[in-house]
């Protein structure tokens, strides 16, 4: 279980529409702050920049996609520590299998809730293993 | 005085009703784009058939996400569809022709949603 709060995240995903609105989501509470990328280097560079306490990689990016993202991370010294969530229309069981085998600690399945989006994630945070 | 989280809960909603217009509005030029895509690599352009994938990928998520959740299932069976030929390979014709049902599915899908106005 994390005993820390979540106070920071990345979300990274190729669809500005997509973006605002887990953006929009994510803040509804006012207790998060929500860093947005559009690809696989700008969010590299961004996580150094801002050490956010979580990222949310969508899977399917042109370019870098998330599991090559989260390959990159955690062969980086800086970054390895940082846990991940990957966001995913195909999330069936061996899709899910095979990302927690990559290390995220969790999939949320697309299309997702706007309202309840920010407990899927804090559900997912409160449960990984520091 | 109001809750200032059902303020930003009114707001999103709202800014979401703006979002999913410009989306209608955005995929109606991104079927035509799929249409000239699907003509590509009925000649062989196989990157014109990646293009179509990446446009029925966020169609299908972006759309679901949205509210327009027929769209984004026959966006979903366009995608799928349109994973089916070998990667550099043409599609034969019997794909071909389910591709381009699939993509009349999605056109049709998307005049009714344009014409209801939104989610």
């Amino acid at each position: 279980m994390s005993a820390r709060a979540l106070k920071s995240l990345l979300y990274v995903d190729d669809d500005a529409d997509i973006r605002e609105i887990v953006q929009m989501s994510l803040t509804l509470d006012g207790e998060m702050t929500v860093h947005l990328s559009g690809d696989g280097e700008r969010a590299l560079s961004k996580m150094r920049d801002e050490r956010p306490d979580l990222v949310v990689l969508d899977v399917m990016m042109p370019g870098m996609d998330g599991p090559s993202i989260l390959a990159r991370m955690r062969a980086d010294t800086e970054l390895a520590h940082i846990p991940v969530i990957f966001m995913t229309a195909k999330a069936d069981a061996q899709e899910v299998a095979r990302y927690r085998d990559l290390s995220a600690i969790g999939v949320i399945a697309k299309p997702f809730d706007p309202m309840t989006l920010s407990s899927q994630v804090r559900a997912l945070w409160n449960s990984h293993d520091e | 005085m109001s809750d200032p989280r059902d303020d930003k809960a009114a707001a999103a909603r709202a800014r979401m009703a703006e979002l999913a217009a410009k989306f209608i509005e955005r995929s109606c030029g991104e079927v035509v784009m799929m249409r000239e895509g699907l003509a590509k690599a009925a000649g062989g352009d196989m990157n014109a058939l990646g293009e179509v994938h990446q446009l029925a990928h966020r169609m299908a998520g972006t759309g679901a996400t949205l509210g327009f959740e027929q769209l984004g299932e026959r966006a979903a069976r366009l995608e799928y569809l349109v994973e089916i030929p070998a990667p550099g390979a043409v599609p034969d014709k019997s794909t071909l022709a389910q591709i381009n049902a699939a993509l009349d599915a999605v056109e049709a899908q998307l005049q009714s949603d344009a014409q209801a106005g939104g989610s």
